[in-house]
């Protein structure tokens, strides 16, 4: 089923939010001047954050892919108390519901888009790059365009229920 | 002097030129950092890197925030369900049913889900409840129970069940005719009719337990061993021929049964029970106690378990937590019966002083 990236986005709305407040967190960690932010808009993209070139390659890598990183804890985080109880016991209330929606919403967005592994790739390319920063980028860069591909195919919303449900899980299983 | 003057302007343009590629793009200052493409000073990249937040996405993120803690908070509460049900399926897999059923209970409290009931009914009849399951079975009747293998169990626990406690109007009417009679016109009237309806599980039940009233013991296990020859897995025959083969002085018999029961629910109250009660007999005192708090632990209220626990704490002279355990009973939710039971041993050990 192709739903327009617009209304996925609209419908998924808090995670492009975290996802451009963690390119700013992780600029602002950089110390990376940010010239402009738009949390989200109701166009393509439907977020961004233009900031200056950074200085050094981890700074580059840390702010393209550190919504990876946030967006994936905090929608785990959200959903904990809820993801089991509503998909696998059925029985959730309202809340539950709102918490499962924010978790999906925002673990979905959690990798980065297709700009943020054009930057990587433009780091791999740069002469300031060395062998090692090009063998840890360059299967960066192949999965974010995967994901960004695989988005059409939904890939990027199965994350986001794999997200909020496996950890739980994973938790659950330790405890029993 | 043009040359002079153009030579001049030259200088001030290459000048202009490098101060003005060199300076901060955001304020103007003449510091700026090196190994940037963009120029700036370090107070303006500092700035303009701590880009303050909108209100409004302030706003955003601390409700996120504070759902975050709240899920955290509701974690434990809202995992106590699921876990005990893990926990339950968990015991089920290695038939522990008490701790089953202890865990299902608890994941029913916080889910109201057709198949937790159904495997309280299964958890019930492991632990020898048949009336409970069965009552539980018809308040589950007209539930959808998708799990095809939970549907088959309780299929078949009903079948057992109403297969157990069969009664056909003759001995329905039986019962009620010879209920306030004597037990030998009792044992009269069902011998009779067993001997007509051999396969009657009810009869043969009630036959030795009447037996068992009049102390003929070989007779009550004789109708216990017509019972368990057509359900060889009926834990409350099973227990009983136990208790009849403990009270031959049968040890090494009774102990085969209880491994039986325990073959069935490794948790079997009934098997804990009468193996303390053959310790008891045999004089080994510890190794009874150890028996009965091992079915103390795993349910604290079962009457037979407290009745035993008390005559162990007699027999190994452990008298202040016996009288601990007396009063500890007095404040249980038991049935009346079962609380005069204790009171009466209370009193008679308080006259005994």
């Amino acid at each position: 089923m192709f739903i327009p990236g617009i209304i996925i986005s609209a419908v998924t709305f808090p995670g492009v939010i975290v996802h451009e407040f963690a390119h700013q967190l992780f600029c602002r960690i950089s110390r990376v001047a940010i010239f402009d932010v738009r949390y989200f808009q109701f166009s393509n993209p439907s977020g961004y954050v233009i900031h200056e070139e950074p200085k050094e390659i981890y700074q580059h890598i840390l702010i393209s892919i550190g919504p990876f990183f946030l967006n994936t804890l905090l929608g785990a985080f959200i959903a904990m108390s809820s993801s089991i109880p509503v998909l696998d016991y059925n029985s959730g209330k309202p809340l539950d519901y709102l918490l499962l929606w924010l978790g999906i919403s925002i673990a979905m967005h959690a990798f980065p888009s297709r700009q943020d592994a054009n930057n990587i790739w433009y780091i791999i390319k740069s002469k300031k790059s060395n062998l090692a920063t090009k063998i840890i980028c360059f299967p960066l860069v192949v999965i974010i365009y995967i994901f960004s591909i695989g988005s059409i195919i939904w890939l990027d919303l199965l994350y986001g229920v794999s997200i909020v449900t496996l950890i739980p899980k994973l938790i659950l299983k330790l405890l029993v | 002097m043009s040359e002079i003057n153009s030579d001049q302007d030259q200088k001030y343009n290459d000048y202009y030129e490098q101060t003005t590629n060199y300076t901060c793009e955001n304020c103007g200052s003449s510091v700026t950092e090196d190994g940037y493409k963009t120029k700036l000073c370090p107070s303006c990249r500092y700035k303009l890197s701590k880009r303050p937040l909108p209100k409004s996405i302030k706003i955003f993120l601390g409700i996120i925030m504070v759902l975050i803690v709240y899920s955290f908070m509701r974690l434990p509460n809202s995992m106590k369900g699921v876990l005990a049900y893990e926990k339950g399926k968990k015991a089920e897999s290695q038939k522990k049913y008490v701790t089953a059923l202890k865990q299902y209970q608890i994941a029913d409290k916080e889910y109201d889900l057709t198949d937790i009931k159904a495997k309280i009914i299964v958890a019930e009849f492991y632990n020898g409840n048949y009336i409970t399951a069965n009552d539980l079975l018809c308040d589950l009747e007209g539930e959808i129970i998708e799990d095809k293998s939970l549907y088959d169990q309780l299929l078949n626990i009903s079948t057992y069940i109403n297969e157990i406690y069969y009664y056909t109007d003759d001995l329905y009417n039986l019962m009620n005719e010879i209920s306030s009679q004597s037990n030998d016109i009792k044992i009269e009237r069902l011998t009779e009719y067993i001997n007509t309806n051999p396969f009657n599980i009810e009869t043969a039940i009630t036959l030795a337990g009447l037996y068992y009233t009049e102390d003929n013991l070989e007779q009550s296990k004789k109708y216990m061993q017509m019972v368990l020859d057509q359900y060889p897995d009926y834990q409350y025959a099973l227990e009983a021929l136990a208790s009849y083969e403990t009270e031959l002085e049968n040890y090494d018999t009774a102990a085969k049964i209880c491994d039986q029961l325990f073959n069935i629910n490794s948790e079997s109250l009934g098997a804990y029970v009468t193996y303390a009660d053959i310790e008891l007999r045999k004089s080994n005192d510890k190794k009874a106690l150890e028996y009965v708090e091992k079915a103390y632990n795993l349910d604290p209220v079962n009457s037979s378990v407290l009745n035993m626990m008390i005559i162990t704490y007699q027999v190994n002279k452990m008298y202040e937590e016996r009288d601990d355990l007396l009063e500890e009973i007095e404040k249980m939710d038991l049935p009346p019966e079962e609380l005069k039971y204790f009171k009466d041993i209370k009193k008679n050990l308080q006259k005994e002083g």
